[in-house]
């Protein structure tokens, strides 16, 4: 088996008093496409944070790419449940998507014009490039996630990571986004969180239930875990 | 109004403090935009009010050293900076109190500077000043001093206009992309306690909180993009302060406060004007 992307070995955090995650160890490989699913307060999005290097473990190591996390630049696109702002922010979608490549700012605060050629492109593959110079706060949320999905793959990384991404979209938004994430399948290393049974049954490498520990689930019992509202791992269907 | 033209020729008392007042604006009207988008408001009332603080420090060491390396004007930017700094960690790593924190160094450096002030003679009309401004301190050495200030300001936000922008919308982004996030926070909190301190030479330490953010907010209701809001901001803020100083002058009213009024009238009367977006 080759060298995986994320190497998680017998990870622990804790915040506080509480034990978020326990003796986790899990591996992800090049390409794959894997959900994360599990109870709220599972785990599922500190393992995200400790996978982006946001966080820290308190034991165990994480490994992206052989390197640790706080030392990478541009593995990672990054796709958030719920992004909290002022609807008067004043952010136009180009202006939130060219964000997705901030390590190329120069010194004086300007973007290469290569930078902004691909901020367009990419604004036009997720249909949204006449949005370009609306503001962020007056998009539906299946175009700020359009948007969010732009920024996250700006820098073309090998790895995205999306959280709930889907949440709270209507149907058409959400085929969109799933449809998107099957074309990236393969290029990229997707790992996703989600509740939602649509997006598990179609084709994923792995499931993960994350809820302090982490268990493989088998593909064949995905849909019988959710339909059973049965999250926790271990538990025999 | 043609008599207030006339005045300014001739009155370079006058003149001056209207120069001292514009050249304070113009740091409020580009530092009031990144207040108004992060939501620091609160952080910058409290750096303006905690600044009194380093200033009765300073007055009271003045007094017993008689040293004027101890000007008020450095200890207000003194105390400025380091409040800025404590409120800014207690952001960064102390977020489930932030608001108490912020809370207990306003009232912290009241406090001190009021006592500080008060055990040195004959400063009471010293501590009004410092309260409520007074224009008239401005000769032509502290505007040289504030023209300096504004430069740095500008320039500081030409260059990292889009790292503020990044931090001010997604912390987790900026991290992601491996930008001293800390750093650039800490930066803006400078400019933010640079601002404050020339903001309280003209309109005082209790209303700056009134041209760090009406100005930002008005320029808000019209336009949707930093780079504009700033501008507009700017102009509004020379406007507000050339308003505030002329009304004050041709009524005989406090200044700072005149202004102050000024700012937030037109910020109530634009209200209803909201979504016009340029």
């Amino acid at each position: 088996m080759n060298q995986p992307i994320i190497d998680i070995k017998n990870v622990s955090f804790q915040y506080r008093e509480s034990l978020i995650l326990k003796d986790i160890s899990l591996s992800f490989q090049k390409g794959g496409f894997y959900i994360l699913m599990g109870p709220n307060g599972g785990g599922k999005t500190t393992l995200l944070k400790l996978i982006m290097g946001l966080v820290s473990p308190k034991s165990g190591t994480i490994r992206v790419n052989g390197e640790k996390p706080k030392e990478m630049c541009c593995t990672i696109g990054y796709v958030p449940q719920t992004l909290f702002f002022d609807s008067l922010f004043p952010l136009t979608v180009l202006e939130c998507v060219l964000m997705g490549q901030l390590s190329k700012l120069s010194w004086y605060g300007k973007y290469p014009k290569a930078v902004k050629e691909s901020a367009l492109k990419l604004l036009s593959s997720l249909g949204i490039l006449g949005l370009k110079n609306r503001t962020i706060g007056s998009l539906s949320g299946g175009q700020r996630q359009r948007t969010l999905l732009a920024r996250a793959l700006l820098c073309d990384p090998d790895i995205l990571l999306l959280d709930e991404p889907t949440s709270g979209l209507d149907m058409e938004a959400s085929t969109f986004i799933q449809n998107k994430l099957q074309e990236l399948k393969g290029k990229k290393t997707i790992l996703l969180v989600t509740h939602s049974l649509a997006e598990m049954t179609s084709s994923i490498d792995q499931a993960i239930c994350i809820s302090t520990t982490a268990s493989l689930i088998p593909s064949n019992q995905l849909c019988k875990h959710y339909a059973m509202g049965v999250y926790h791992p271990g538990v025999e269907l | 109004m043609i008599e207030f033209w006339f005045a300014l020729k001739t009155n370079p008392f006058l003149s001056m403090a209207l120069f001292a007042g514009l050249a304070a604006a113009f740091a409020s009207g580009i530092v009031g935009p990144y207040v108004v988008s992060k939501r620091i408001v609160f952080i910058s009332g409290s750096i303006s009010h905690a600044v009194l603080g380093g200033i009765g420090i300073f007055v009271f060491l003045n007094y017993i050293t008689g040293l004027t390396i101890f000007n008020p004007l450095i200890g207000s930017l003194v105390s400025a900076i380091f409040f800025g700094f404590i409120i800014g960690a207690s952001h960064l790593y102390y977020k489930e109190r932030e608001d108490t924190v912020i809370a207990a160094i306003w009232s912290f450096g009241m406090a001190i500077g009021v006592i500080f002030i008060a055990v040195v003679p004959n400063t009471n009309t010293q501590l009004m000043d410092f309260l409520f401004g007074n224009l008239l301190w401005a000769g032509p050495s502290e505007l040289k001093m504030l023209l300096a200030l504004d430069a740095f300001v500008l320039l500081v936000c030409l260059i990292c206009h889009k790292r503020f922008l990044a931090i001010s919308f997604d912390e987790t982004q900026s991290y992601l992309q491996k930008q001293p996030v800390t750093f650039i926070y800490f930066i803006l909190l400078t400019l933010v306690a640079i601002t404050v301190v020339l903001m309280i030479q003209t309109i005082g330490a209790i209303l700056v909180i009134a041209m760090l953010c009406l100005p930002a907010a008005v320029a808000n209701l019209f336009t949707r993009q930093l780079s504009k809001m700033i501008c507009l901001s700017v102009i509004l803020s020379l406007f507000f302060t050339f308003i505030g100083i002329y009304l004050s002058y041709s009524f005989n009213w406090p200044p700072g406060a005149t202004i102050a009024l000024a700012t937030a009238l037109i910020y109530f009367l634009s209200l209803p004007l909201k979504n016009r977006s340029i």
